[in-house]
């Protein structure tokens, strides 16, 4: 091969190079595509159950573009990858929640059992699929008074939890999360008990069992804010300030009981103060918001999106 | 020019790259997918006050109000009285409360995300709620501790190794892969075609589920031929209640995931393909759709869990229309407001407004439905106005309050009372003329047997309860001129005795349950004889009779020996105990026949081998018993010569007939 045929093949190799990468930018610049529409149902899906927490209207869509169901493009994305079985089984439990929260409790139900037990890793995932059926349960009951059939569910389901609860010691977001479902819960089936007796046993079990995710520093800042820990992280705020409501229902419980002539004895002294009004846990100081906690707990929040 | 090697190794490297790519696309997406934070919302809770505190209120006004003119409780003051009595009372509690304290009934609910936002805005004021991203960070729930051992960055790692290693190697695996994703595709293909291409538009959730079932029909389809017209009637029918019934697909799931809709498919369909005409089906078809839109409301609102009910048991209710679409022909489905339609659709709305109806199994449902469809198919003025609903209305809410009694329940395995609910309700189907008029009454007498041999354990309490109760419906089914007798209560009423007797173990129930059947037969061929079930003419007759085979050292008189001899006493008092009975006081009635009896049996003792034997025995003494009743027996001494002829008489006519 003579000197002008080298530089021929050199610039075709070059060529085929230029294209190949070329091509390859391309794919890159597409090669995040599963990645970005499971994104976008992240965040379209917490957007929507955040809305009716915070009881705002939806964000409105874009003008323009059409304005679809988390639920509904989780169904889409599973009908285009059904060979993608852990993303699939994560997504149904994502999208039963969302069907929980529509109130569309067969829907959610079919979700759940969608939800391959065997493709599910994290704690809060295989705990929501072990607890579905109560959880199902629940979401459908809560708003009503329970009846004697539904007690019998209530039991069931606080046994279920009280086991979720210890099996997820090490994930405190969801065992959190389990605890006040539990003793919400609790609280109902203490409602529903026929006697001042039961209802008192009923209580008792249920705030009992509520004590247990909470740290000596949780108790201490239930009674007086801000008396112990300077920086608590993101969970155990979090964790105690959802309390407040749960020890708000408890005290108007308790003195139901009280005017039925029992007297509620917790195993916690201050919950137990914290039921009875009792001066050390009257006063709530109000306080600076906590400026660097909140940064840090949000930075860490965004930190998982900073891929790809 | 580049050379083939050079070019095959240059595209290795670009099919290996967009390998990675893809896969570590997916391998993030999964990631993404996994370990999202969910903003898990928390259930809005009813407040309120307690059960306990609402029955103390309730109890409060009950005792307050009473003597006040008008009774502003009405007629509902004896039901909430006898509510307040039962220990638990039921959930009509709620009910009454809701009624006579709106106001505290229904507080506001309490909103545990609502109060949690308040407590944020209140300790940190300066917070950027709107912010969606701080929202996120207050709200997320994060995955938690994940229980794989290799995290995504060490997948990553060895995917990129897997990769290159695939670049010089022609893999099999993607070729497994893509074989996978043909299955995949396959089967997802098998729920848009061909049986379910109707059904295309629906979302995949909902062909899933709808496919799981549907396709267990196909499989036994062999044993389905015929039900072709039926099974479209059915799909058509779920179509059209997604469409128009306003709940869209969770109300369909709902139903196709409930028990009801596999024994439809099992049981409904087979029935009919095997029994109606398919000219029908369609028909049926617009029936069957206006039930299912009819019902979306109710299931919506879901009154003690009503939804779940309904999802459970609607394929009994649409079973039980079947059955009564063969027992009384496609009138049931003819007209503006067909019979099958409107009866139904008020059976379930009455189900929704009677929370211990719940308490019914799917089979007891079955067999209400058969009965409660056959008897206003039956008779047509139960149609009118308002009064097919009240009617409903006292027939379930008697057979719920049976199946939901407490005495009852302890004394019965919930399969062992709702099987003696359903052994009525199907006689009641057959002879739908018993519950036309006062159909609790009806119930409330199946209440009475089942209260009277709650005595008993268990299992001999269901054999001899079943035997009473379709025993009594029958004679009463034969004889309506009894259903204004006395009859029913005091077969109830023997029944309770008998009960005591299986327990102390003189009889088994099975002996227990011919005795009760051998006496009903009795008392209904002369049941004004027997007067008034106060007059305790009947228990009195049956303990007497028992009480003089005490002393019987033979030991013959037990068992079968006994229930025949029972048996035979009854008739004979049917036939001829008009004087004996009208003449005696109740205390003297049972010292003629506890005397009578002993006596027969102490002679007996000294016949038994001589012109008597043991079969014989129960008719000898129910002969001595008549000739006391026909009064030519006045001195009841076993020693005497009249007893010892007449004895000897009657052993050896009736041995020789034994």
């Amino acid at each position: 091969m003579g000197a002008l045929g080298q530089i021929r093949q050199r610039r075709a190799v070059q060529q085929l190079v230029c294209l190949v990468f070329s091509g390859l930018v391309v794919l890159a610049m597409a090669g995040c595509a599963t990645q970005k529409q499971v994104r976008d149902i992240v965040n379209q899906s917490n957007t929507q159950l955040m809305a009716s927490q915070l009881a705002d209207p939806e964000p409105a869509t874009k003008p323009g573009a059409a304005s679809v169901d988390a639920a509904d493009k989780i169904e889409e994305f599973i009908a285009a990858h059904p060979d993608q079985k852990a993303i699939n089984s994560s997504l149904r439990i994502r999208q039963a929640i969302l069907y929980l929260n529509k109130d569309q409790y067969n829907l959610a139900e079919a979700a759940f059992d969608q939800a391959d037990a065997n493709q599910l890793f994290t704690d809060r995932d295989r705990a929501l699929k072990n607890i579905s059926p109560y959880l199902v349960w629940w979401f459908k009951n809560s708003r009503t008074d329970l009846t004697q059939a539904e007690a019998v569910n209530a039991k069931h389901a606080l046994d279920a939890l009280q086991a979720e609860v210890k099996m997820r010691s090490t994930s405190p977001g969801i065992r959190d999360y389990l605890a006040e479902l539990r003793v919400w819960i609790g609280l109902a089936y203490a409602k529903a008990a026929a006697s001042p007796q039961e209802a008192k046993a009923r209580f008792e079990d249920a705030m009992n069992e509520y004590a247990t995710v909470f740290s000596s520093a949780d108790l201490a800042d239930l009674c007086k804010p801000s008396s112990t820990d300077r920086e608590p992280s993101m969970q155990d705020v979090k964790r105690r300030l959802r309390a407040e409501a749960v020890i708000e229902e408890a005290r108007a419980r308790a003195t139901e009981l009280r005017q039925a002539g029992t007297e509620p004895a917790l195993k916690v002294p201050q919950f137990q103060a914290l039921i009875d009004g009792s001066p050390a846990c009257e006063k709530r100081a109000a306080i600076s918001p906590r400026a660097s906690t909140m940064r840090l707990a949000l930075v860490w929040s965004l930190a998982g999106d900073a891929w790809c | 020019m580049l050379t083939a090697e050079a070019a095959g190794l240059v595209l290795s490297i670009a099919r290996g790259l967009i390998k990675l790519g893809g896969r570590i696309d997916l391998l993030m997406a999964e990631r993404t997918a996994v370990q999202g934070d969910i903003a898990l919302p928390m259930p809005k809770v009813a407040g309120g006050p307690a059960l306990f505190t609402k029955i103390a209120k309730l109890r409060a006004f009950v005792d307050q109000s009473a003597g006040v003119v008008p009774d502003p409780l009405g007629p509902d003051r004896a039901r909430l009285v006898a509510l307040l009595a039962t220990d638990p009372p039921g959930d009509d509690v709620h009910l009454f409360f809701k009624r006579l304290f709106p106001l505290e009934a229904e507080p506001p609910l309490i909103d545990p995300d609502g109060e949690y936002v308040k407590a944020l805005r209140k300790r940190f004021p300066g917070l950027a709620l709107d912010d969606p991203d701080m929202r996120r960070a207050v709200f997320y729930i994060d995955p938690g501790r994940d229980a794989r051992e290799l995290g995504y960055v060490a997948r990553s790692a060895l995917l990129v190794v897997d990769v290159l290693a695939e670049v010089g190697v022609e893999n099999t695996g993607l070729i497994h892969a893509e074989a996978t994703r043909t299955l995949v595709q396959s089967v997802l293909e098998r729920f848009a075609k061909p049986e379910l291409e109707d059904f295309t538009e629906w979302s995949p959730v909902l062909r899933h589920v709808l496919g799981a079932t549907l396709n267990g029909v196909l499989d036994s389809r062999e044993s389905l031929d015929g039900a072709g017209p039926w099974v479209d009637a059915l799909l058509t029918a779920l179509a059209a209640a997604r469409e128009d019934s306003g709940a869209g697909d969770d109300y369909v799931v709902g139903l196709a995931r409930g028990r009801g809709y596999r024994i439809l498919l099992s049981n409904g369909l087979r029935v009919a393909a095997g029994r109606l005409n398919t000219t029908d089906a369609k028909s049926y078809e617009k029936v069957l759709v206006d039930i299912l839109v009819g019902a979306a409301p109710l299931v919506k609102q879901s009154i003690g869990g009503f939804d779940d009910f309904f999802k459970d048991n609607w394929g009994e209710l649409v079973c039980a229309g079947l059955v009564s679409l063969e027992a009384h022909g496609p009138s049931l489905l003819e007209g503006a407001a067909p019979l099958l339609r409107d009866t139904t659709l008020s059976l379930i709305s009455v189900l929704a407004k009677t929370p211990s109806a719940q308490l019914l199994q799917a089979d007891t449902l079955y067999r209400l439905g058969d009965a409660a469809i056959g008897t206003i198919a039956a008779n047509r003025d139960l149609l009118k106005g308002a009064v097919r609903e009240v009617w409903l209305q006292e027939l379930v809410g008697a057979v719920a309050k049976t199946a939901a009694d407490q005495g009852i329940r302890k004394a019965f395995t919930r399969d062992g009372l709702e099987g003696v609910l359903r052994s009525a309700l199907q006689v009641f189907a057959l002879h739908p003329e018993l519950i036309v008029q006062d159909p609790g009454a009806r119930v409330e007498l199946v209440a009475a047997v089942l209260k009277g041999v709650s005595r008993a354990d268990n299992l001999d309490a269901k054999t001899l309860a079943s035997a009473t109760v379709v025993s009594l419906l029958e004679h009463l089914a034969s004889r309506p001129g009894l259903l204004d007798s006395d009859y029913g209560p005091i077969v109830a009423d023997l029944a309770g005795q008998v009960g005591k007797l299986v327990t102390s173990r003189t009889l088994t129930g099975i002996q227990g349950a011919d005795l009760i059947t051998a006496a009903a037969d009795a008392i209904m061929r002369n049941p004004g004889l027997f007067g008034k079930v106060e007059d305790k003419i009947a228990s009195t007759v049956l303990s007497s009779v028992v009480k003089g085979t005490k002393g019987d050292k033979t030991g013959l008189l037990t068992g079968a020996a006994l229930v025949e001899l029972v048996s035979e006493v009854f008739l004979t008092l049917s036939r001829r105990g008009r004087d004996l009975i009208t003449n005696s006081t109740q205390i003297e009635l049972a010292a003629k026949l506890t005397e009578t009896v002993a006596a027969g049996l102490a002679r007996a003792e000294k016949e038994l081998g001589r012109r008597l034997d043991a079969p014989a025995l129960p008719a000898v003494v129910a002969g001595l018993v008549a000739a006391v009743a026909r009064g030519e027996l006045a001195d009841i001494d076993p020693e005497s010569g009249k007893f010892k002829e007449l004895f000897a008489q009657l052993a050896e006519t009736l041995g020789s007939n034994h």
